[in-house]
């Protein structure tokens, strides 16, 4: 089954319901479908099956013709974020060696620097510019002209999509995804998802489509629903078109539900018709469910867990226990849920073997959307991939009931006096603090202790705590190995696309600007002798 | 993924749901993982990895527990249909060779006694029903005498179930099904069909046929099923009002039963919110019958085979609305292909039919089986160009439906001209007079064979010859028309309500011997 297989069913089922709006513009399946077939043979004119494209742009119907009609044509999709550097663009175009590269006008002098040494690179296609498009590159629409809406013969077997996910040192890895890999991510949320919306479902998109949320995309295209696309997402703009387009479903990352409902611009419109809320990124504070729950009473919440490696997700935390938890187990709420009907889950120790309930160990994954390899890391491939499971580098446990719980990254465990730390436990307890707008805890490495807990904070607007009160905060809540031994404040904690904290970068400042801080005579952080 | 990961994921997001209700007792999802498991560790003291299990029994829980257990446990389910004669048990046994058997009280007896013949097989197993223990050991024993751990994860291309199919020529055959064939099939028809979550649902179909594979559906919703031993009409009508079924598999036959009963407008099914059937081909007559009959309900339809492990063309429910509104022929369509197969319309030389002209239906797809058990032949056969030929002819319009014209085999030929059986059937069920009818080719020196219509009359008075000749000649053409009428008392069926055309045929020969139907034969 090949990708653009997902929407081609809708297509025979609902030519003519709406599959996809942007802006002004919108496109019915058939019509979908037509010119994904027809950029497939457009592409073939200008490249080879097996070639890869990148692509370097922000939201806009293009990417999504782009995310089934390259593999379609047999060539690979390389996604890349437009929030990086053109130094890091490069880097990724090097190690993936595209044939061709569209972008559009915005992003057109980071692509041409950014593509300035890589031979491999023919033709840049523009999506967007007057007639011609800039110089020395082919209008995307060229590409339709003369070509058949009818697919080209290609096989399900070859590279279809192609994305960077951020290391922790040196340079981004390339997950290579397989037709088969998206398809069964694809397959295994759409039988696995609450699907109870008893109408028409249209769906709200806001996220960059540079990143594996966009499978959702084709979530919703495999059951032929209405997407609205976001170039970015805007708190006002979102609610306008929510009550624009009776939207049903939407999602978000909770930070952004929040500051969503205290929004002034919410009460002025209608969001009655959302009936489902999916969310990520980070687990849901209740207060903010329970509000969220008021705000939108129709509305349902789901939650899951999935990596680029895996195409999607893997796990899902429904709707039913959603409400359990608003009804009082908000512990739910830390869960990432259960594993999904066509993904298996394992919690294991450093040999492999299954680890206890409530115990800790890595999360692995096994099933057909797990990534064929890393794209010329026959290492990382190695390292990640043992006996047929994925190892994610997530620290994970598992209670009674059968939740998981995401506990830390391997990466991000703090490794101090032989004792592990689990950054997330220290951050949450962070959070509790009133003058703490956001924190990041990583380590920082030390002589002695091998590493330091040591506590990024984003201070809330207005306040300037003192970083002894930080730490004091912290030794009445956690065991005193685990409080931070420093406090840094930051005007704005590093961030991906997603709103992920970005720790490798926190850790390549802590690591490239300190020297080692001198051992304090008793490691005591009552007596407030942590260094700053 | 594999069979066991379908209950585990039940269990596990439906711990404490009804996973089956059966004569007043109560299984639980995370009792129904359980007993799986353990029939799992029983069954690898029995055999091993690859052996195969045979199943003979009517639907009951066991037989569900089987039906994740045995592959559980590495080795393949083999279906055996309970109706069969023991000789016919006897040779899928053989060809099979099943190392164990589970079986229940009512079918023991005659398979103690073909025990001689069957040397692989080593164990029989026999649920224990408040009975004294009979055959090598009792069904709750093996599992409690089964040592603690589960065996080893298998790999999604091991066979899992292995089902016989009632060949129209020669032996059964066993169609060989991977985990991955039945996953495939279960992951199409979930994005096609899931009953709601928590939804309460009925399994009419015997467990011994490849539509079980349902159940597995079942468990990725927390449904509940409510299991009967076998299909009764009544029992039926009676188990949606009492148990407010919302979903509910039926054969088209099985359907024609339920309308027909005269206790059917006592029952209140107004919780019937989806009718999946399939099996064989919907007469449209009695379809629309059936959506009058259960206007609560959502009608959709399924078409497959047991080669299939399920189904590959859906005719949704939108569609069948919108056929009974405007678009009649499209009530007798099969459907759409679902998402997971690859749905063709061939003629000989493997190109695709025109639209409006007939073919052979063949699929393509990780839900098709790798072939027949031990049969190369077979195998071969069915796989002639590379896609897998389901031997029923059919056409395609202009939207992707496509409808079924007839079983190749069931196709008859009068004079040199194709006559689709199915064609005329649907004819003569536009007379009132006609409760059941089937249209089978007979041999005829002169012609080939002639068309012979065999009626089950709707009432005490069966319709007149005359007046179905006179109706056919209204609506077919001229050599179509059945030049014989018999009449009979009940059309033979299989276990899944399939009519039996084969058996039709052979009592239809003037000069067949042991002809016990005795058939009113007119000439016309």
């Amino acid at each position: 089954m090949k990708i653009s297989d997902l929407l081609q069913f809708s297509a025979s089922r609902e030519p003519g319901a709406t599959a996809l709006v942007f802006d002004d513009r919108q496109l019915s399946y058939q019509q979908l479908y037509e010119q994904v077939c027809r950029l497939a043979n457009g592409l073939r004119r200008i490249a080879e099956p097996g070639d890869r494209v990148a692509i370097l742009s922000e939201n806009c119907i293009e990417y999504v013709l782009a995310y089934y009609g390259v593999p379609l044509a047999g060539m690979g999709l390389v996604f890349l974020n437009y929030r990086l550097s053109a130094r890091e663009v490069a880097d990724i175009l090097d190690d993936s060696r595209p044939t061709v590269l569209i972008t559009e006008q915005a992003y057109l002098e980071t692509s041409r620097t950014a593509s300035a040494g890589v031979e491999s690179i023919h033709t840049m296609v523009c999506v967007d510019g007057s007639d011609g498009g800039a110089a020395g590159t082919v209008p995307f629409a060229s590409l339709f002209e003369g070509s058949p809406t009818t697919e080209p013969d290609t096989s399900d077997e070859s590279l279809a999509w192609l994305l960077y996910t951020s290391g922790t040192t040196g340079k981004a890895k390339g997950a290579a995804l397989s037709h088969r890999n998206v398809t069964t991510a694809v397959c295994n949320s759409a039988i696995s998802w609450d699907s109870s919306e008893p109408g028409p479902v249209r769906s709200l998109f806001p996220w960059p489509l540079c990143h594996i949320a966009g499978y959702a995309v084709l979530v919703s295209h495999l059951q032929a629903q209405t997407l609205v696309l976001m170039r970015r997402y805007d708190p006002e703009a979102f609610l306008a078109l929510v009550q624009d387009k009776r939207i049903t479903s939407i999602t978000g990352a909770p930070t952004m539900l929040a500051m969503l409902l205290r929004h002034p611009a919410i009460d002025r419109y209608d969001t009655s018709s959302i009936t489902r809320i999916g969310y990520g990124s980070a687990p849901m504070p209740a207060q903010v469910l329970r509000e969220a729950m008021q705000r939108f009473p129709s509305a349902g919440f789901q939650t899951g867990f999935g990596m680029t490696e895996l195409g999607g997700n893997v796990m899902i935390h429904s709707m039913a226990d959603h409400v359990a938890a608003a009804q009082g187990r908000t512990e739910l709420l830390e869960s990432i849920g259960k594993p999904m009907a066509l993904s298996a889950v394992r919690i294991v120790d450093d040999d492999g073997n299954d680890v206890a309930r409530n115990e800790v160990g890595e999360l692995v994954v096994r099933g057909e959307q797990v990534l064929t390899h890393y794209w010329n890391r026959p290492d990382a491939t190695e390292e990640a991939l043992r006996d047929g499971w994925l190892h994610t580098g997530d620290m994970a446990r598992c209670d009674d009931a059968g939740y998981f719980y995401i506990v830390d990254r391997k990466k991000d465990m703090v490794l101090s006096g032989g004792e592990n730390v689990y950054s997330r436990e220290v951050e949450e307890v962070l959070h509790q603090h009133s003058a703490v707008g956001a924190a990041a805890v990583v380590g920082q490495p030390d002589e002695l202790w091998g590493e330091l807990v040591v506590a990024v904070v984003e201070p809330r607007a207005g306040e300037e705590p003192a970083e002894r009160d930080i730490i004091e905060f912290c030794t009445g809540r956690l065991a005193r190995y685990k409080c931070p031994r420093r406090v840094m404040l930051v005007d704005e904690l590093p961030r991906n696309t997603v709103g992920k904290v970005l720790k490798r970068e926190l850790r390549a400042q802590l690591g490239a600007g300190a020297a080692p801080a001198p051992t304090p005579a008793a490691p005591s952080v009552d007596s407030g002798s942590a260094q700053s | 993924m594999l069979l066991g990961d379908v209950i585990d994921y039940g269990a596990r997001q439906f711990p404490d749901s009804d996973a089956l209700l059966f004569e007043g007792s109560t299984t639980t999802y995370t009792q129904l993982r359980r007993r799986a498991g353990r029939l799992a560790a029983a069954l690898s003291t029995m055999a091993g990895p690859g052996d195969r299990v045979a199943v003979l029994a009517e639907n009951r829980p066991e037989f569900v527990e089987a039906y994740y257990g045995v592959p559980m446990a590495g080795m393949a389910l083999t279906f055996i249909n309970y109706r069969l004669h023991p000789e016919e048990i006897a040779y899928i046994l053989v060809d099979s060779g099943a190392r164990v058997l589970i079986t229940e009280p009512r079918y023991l007896v005659p398979m103690l006694e073909l025990r001689d013949r069957l040397p692989e097989l080593a164990t029989v197993i026999c649920t224990e029903d408040g009975e004294p223990v009979a055959g090598d050991l009792g069904y709750e024993q093996a599992l409690a005498q089964a040592p603690p751990d589960e065996p080893p994860r298998g790999s999604e291309d091991d066979l899992a179930w292995l089902i016989y199919t009632s060949g129209t020529t020669g032996r059964p055959k066993g169609a060989m099904l991977t985990h991955r064939n039945l996953l495939t099939s279960l992951t199409s028809w979930m994005i096609e069909s899931a009953p709601g979550i928590g939804d309460t649902c009925l399994m009419p179909f015997p467990l011994c046929h490849v539509s079980g594979y349902g159940v597995l559906g079942y468990a990725l919703r927390g449904s509940t099923l409510v299991l009967r031993r076998s299909f009764d009409p009544e029992d039926f009508l009676a188990c949606v009002e009492r148990h407010r079924v919302s979903h509910t598999p039926l054969a088209p036959t099985m359907l024609s039963m339920v309308l027909a009963h005269p206790a059917a407008d006592r029952y209140d099914t107004s919780s019937l919110q989806v009718i999946a059937y399939g099996g064989s081909s919907m007469p449209v007559e009695i379809l629309r019958r059936g959506m009058a009959r259960f206007p609560s309900a959502r009608f959709n339809q399924g078409f497959g085979m047991t080669e299939l492990g399920g189904n590959v063309l859906f005719l949704d429910g939108p569609t069948h609305e919108r056929a009974a509104e405007s678009a009649p022929e499209l009530l007798g369509a099969a459907g759409r292909p679902m998402p997971l197969a690859v749905v063709r319309v061939v003629d000989d030389a493997m190109a695709d039919v025109a639209v409006g002209e007939v073919g052979e239906i063949v699929v393509r797809g990780d839900q098709v089986t790798a072939g027949y058990w031990r049969n190369e032949q077979a195998t071969a056969e069915v796989f002639a160009g590379g896609w897998f030929h389901t031997g029923d002819m059919g056409t395609v319009d202009g939207e992707g439906f496509v409808s079924v014209v007839d079983r190749k085999k069931d196709m008859i030929v009068t004079g040199g001209e194709n006559v689709y059986s199915r064609e005329v059937e649907e004819v003569l069920y536009r007379h009132p007079g006609v409760a059941e009818v089937a249209v089978v080719g007979l041999p005829d020196e002169k012609w080939g064979e002639n068309v012979c219509a065999v009626v089950v009359a709707a009432t005490d008075a069966p319709p007149l010859p005359e007046e179905l000749t006179e109706l056919c000649s209204r609506h077919l053409a001229s050599y179509k028309k059945p030049k014989v009428y018999r009449f009979i008392a009940e059309l033979p069926k299989n276990a899944s309500g399939k009519i039996l055309k084969r058996q039709l045929r052979e009592a239809a020969q003037p000069a067949a011997a042991g002809n016990r139907t005795t058939p009113r034969t007119v000439i016309t």
